[in-house]
């Protein structure tokens, strides 16, 4: 058993920077005795506190597994790199917040895998932790890996370095994989028969039983390497909503972190279908939580952790229905208690905007639209269907109601774009600032905020090639040009090389892991931090691992493909996702010759 | 209306914290219990709840002060209860006490510290206590004493910190060199004691400044009354009485 003793510690965090984001010991963290409970499981976030903190299937897998008497989870963050160092100098394994215990006493690691561009600081929280990287070489007596989240859709490219995915939402059945678990060490199975034997079980993906077959560099199949385990893997999913555990006091972070608020979710899924949309689909089919429930859990949120601010959460709050019988009813509950509700993920129409009003009493101060795309052609392409006019009535409305700041989303890169949707992004904005004339930089904050588009698995899109990434720097530069006209526009955009190493892991299979490991080891770290990123190591790692990212990123794959996820089902028909792919490229929303050639 | 006074001590883990994250604390304590508080009014209502002097990050402290207002009548001593049992390990409530609402806010009222600061040597340079109080004696000895603000603009300013130096001396603790310093704070002008232990660490002469770091505790915070000064927590008392 490691622990680090106090003094230590202490001289530790006297140099670093927000040494409260280590220490633990928050209001609701559990704190249970190790040495009785039966099960003992890590949740590693492989990205900062402040960053994991905000995350709600952080809190309700926390909940889900310590509700359990006979189960114990506990925390652990990403180090930044100043206290890496300080680990590092001193020899200290990485530990949990709870017990400061090392990571590697537990009987199971799991990471959120919310985000392609963490994957490097997976593998660094496995070396800090003291454990060799690749399954095949870990022993009996360690850890489990396991990892789950949206990224865990296409394991492949973290496949040898996890023992397990969990595929799907897990918030039910991690207890039950615990508890096999248990019975499985019991009967003193060796690591490989317990994974055998856990791959039985629904949503769960055991890598190291299933091999890719390559044919001429290749993907042309998987094998199954073990009779018991399933030819292909299903999605889990919580049937209702009502019953599923849900964190109503969660622990209250000390230090202020990226969302710091109760929150509620309102419904899972999404029957908006945007084809760019990874969460849209993994999340399906919607399922509401009903107006009783979120009203209870909203006061009981509220009593137990004292936050000010209550966010309804979903993909699209505005679609939950009779939304406004709900928040009439939220603020009969919570009347006099000085909460502010906010919808988060509103729609650009006058009835969000509505919506907002009546959130908002008093303080108007920013909305945030996503309209992703300039030109109604784009629009239905990608299945984002408001119109101009949309658009326009929901700025109107909410300018005349007060609202102060708006941030509007867009994206480059999509299937079919042409520089003339990208140019049309700066059109609308110019017309945009027409409108309001004179207000817009002064009375009234627009901030327009321009990503690049990587393309999925699990969703229509999951075939189309990401833009090269020459001609994506190019259209960004036409962004920064046209919004050089238009001063008192705050005009912001994502690294194009970031997007590209993000659409890299997102279709990659398992031979990029090997390049991931090389970049590791050339140093990378908090690759979706701008102030951490560099691509010219990564380049580095191209070269000295051989692999040609281009020919994953601009891969188109044709239907008859073997996709690196084609084992993995997340419940859509493969026959829908190919007619929803199609009615994309429908002739009536093609321009251009350059589009015709796009079609598979 | 009415306002409450409370002392509280910061021990242990919860130094780690900023004063923002204390402010944010307290308040989701006294929503927990679910207190009267009261708001001010606008656009933008915040608690109307205050500490008389911010605690920097990685200080601990016996005697802090906070002041916070209600809608309606709330019991002191059952306020010190309630709110006691909604503190984490590591904050301690000692007190409270009714005061006027006309009262002039708290932090307007305080003018110094005290602190205390061992110095925790993890390097291999010697600092005995005898060069210690040499070094102070030499720096209180000086009429200017000046550092580098950074002012607005990013600019760069000389301020003189002498006089904001009331008393600085050599304690005795068995564990480390100890440094008593009593500091003006306030609105009033003050110096952070981090800025005067930089300058104390400077005046030893010892090469690796970085092997140094401050075991550092706030003891008591200071108002004057009759030219002279008293302890907050002392006017708090005087209002009890």
């Amino acid at each position: 058993m490691t622990k680090i003793n106090d003094d230590l510690f202490d001289s530790i965090l006297s140099r670093v920077r927000k040494p409260g984001q280590y220490t633990g010991g928050e209001l609701n963290a559990v704190d249970k005795d190790f040495d009785t409970v039966s099960a003992r499981m890590v949740l590693a976030f492989p990205d900062l506190y402040e960053v994991g903190m905000s995350n709600q299937g952080l809190k309700i897998l926390y909940e889900s597994v310590n509700s359990r008497s006979n189960m114990l989870m506990e925390r652990v963050f990403a180090l930044d790199v100043d206290m890496e160092g300080q680990l590092r100098r001193h020899g200290l394994p990485l530990f949990t917040l709870e017990s400061r215990r090392a990571v590697r006493d537990f009987d199971v690691i799991g990471f959120s895998l919310q985000y392609e561009l963490s994957y490097t600081n997976v593998l660094n929280m496995l070396d800090l932790a003291g454990l060799s990287l690749y399954s095949s070489e870990r022993a009996d007596e360690d850890p489990l890996v396991i990892g789950g989240g949206p990224c865990a859709y296409n394991p492949e490219p973290l496949a040898p370095f996890f023992d397990l995915f969990v595929i799907g939402e897990a918030e039910e059945s991690l207890p039950r994989l615990l508890e096999e678990l248990v019975i499985s060490k019991e009967k003193s199975l060796s690591r490989q028969e317990i994974l055998v034997t856990l791959s039985a079980g629904k949503g769960i993906y055991v890598p190291s039983l299933y091999r890719p077959l390559y044919q001429e560099g290749k993907l042309c199949g998987v094998e199954v390497l073990d009779r018991r385990a399933p030819q292909s893997i299903n999605k889990l999913t919580i049937p209702d909503l009502d019953l599923a555990p849900y964190p109503i006091a969660p622990v209250i972070p000390y230090i202020q972190v990226v969302h710091d608020r109760a929150v509620v979710e309102l419904f899972r899924g999404c029957a908006r279908g945007c084809r760019f949309c990874q969460a849209g689909f993994i999340f399906r089919p919607v399922r509401r939580r009903s107006r009783a429930k979120i009203v209870e859990l909203a006061e009981k949120l509220i009593d137990s952790t004292g936050y000010d601010e209550l966010s309804l959460s979903s993909l699209s709050s505005a679609d939950y229905p009779h939304i406004e019988k709900l928040i009439e009813e939220l603020d009969e509950a919570l009347q006099g208690r000085q909460v502010r509700t906010s919808l988060p993920s509103l729609r650009l129409d006058s009835y969000s905007v509505r919506l907002a009003d009546r959130l908002h009493r008093g303080r108007r101060s920013s909305l945030t639209f996503a309209p992703e795309a300039a030109t109604e052609r784009l629009r239905k392409v990608i299945k984002k269907n408001i119109t101009e006019e949309d658009i326009f009535s929901a700025l109107d409305d909410a300018i005349r109601a007060g609202w102060q700041g708006f941030k509007l989303y867009f994206m480059i890169g999509l299937p079919t774009e042409t520089d003339e949707d990208v140019e049309a992004i700066v059109d609308l904005c110019r017309r945009i600032r027409r409108r309001f004339s004179g207000r817009i930089g002064k009375k009234i904050s627009l901030s327009v905020s321009v990503a690049t588009f990587v393309p999925k698995a699990h969703t229509p899109f999951q075939w189309e090639p990401q833009l090269r990434l020459e001609k994506t720097l190019a259209r960004q530069k036409l962004l920064r040009d046209g919004f050089k006209t238009l001063p008192g526009i705050n005009f912001k955009w994502h690294e194009a090389e970031a997007s590209f190493l993000e659409a890299l892991f997102a279709r990659g299979d398992r031979m990029v892991a090997s390049l991931l490991e090389k970049a590791w080891t050339l140093g990378c770290r908090f690759d979706g931090w701008s102030e951490h990123f560099s691509f010219a190591l990564w380049q580095q790692a191209f070269r000295e691992s051989g692999l040609r990212p281009e020919e994953y990123v601009y891969r188109r794959f044709g239907y008859g493909d073997c996709l690196p996820w084609g084992h993995l089902h997340c419940g859509k028909e493969s026959e829908f996702m190919v007619r929803d792919h199609r009615e994309a490229f429908d002739k009536q929303y093609l321009q251009g010759e350059e589009d015709e050639q796009n079609l598979v | 209306m009415n306002k409450i006074w409370f002392s509280f001590a910061r021990h242990d883990r919860l130094r780690y914290i900023s004063h923002l994250d204390m402010l944010r604390l307290f308040i989701r304590a006294m929503r927990r219990e679910r207190f009267p508080v009261a708001y001010s009014q606008g656009f933008n209502p915040h608690p109307r709840f205050s500490l008389a002097l911010p605690l920097p990050l990685g200080v601990t402290a016996d005697e802090e002060l906070g002041e916070i207002s209600f809608s309606e009548v709330v019991d002191a001593e059952q306020f010190a209860g309630r709110l006691a049992a909604q503190m984490p390990v590591g904050l301690e409530i000692t007190g409270a006490t009714c005061v006027d609402e006309n009262r002039l806010p708290l932090p307007s009222l305080v003018e110094a510290a005290s602190y205390r600061a061992g110095i925790i040597n993890e390097g291999p340079e010697n600092i005995s206590s005898l060069h210690l109080e040499q070094v102070l004696n030499e720096l209180l000895s000086k009429d200017e004493i000046k550092i580098l603000k950074r002012g607005k603009k990013k600019k760069e300013k000389e301020i003189n910190i002498r006089s904001h130096i009331m008393a600085l001396s050599a304690a005795d603790k068995t564990d480390y060199p100890t440094v008593a310093m009593l500091l003006r704070a306030g609105g009033g002008g003050g110096v952070s004691p981090l800025i005067v232990l930089e300058k104390i660490i400077t005046g030893t002469g010892i090469n690796e400044p970085k092997n140094i770091r401050w075991d550092l505790h706030r003891e008591r915070l200071y108002t004057s009354a009759d030219e002279k000064l008293e302890t907050l927590s002392e006017g708090m008392c005087k209002i009890n009485g």
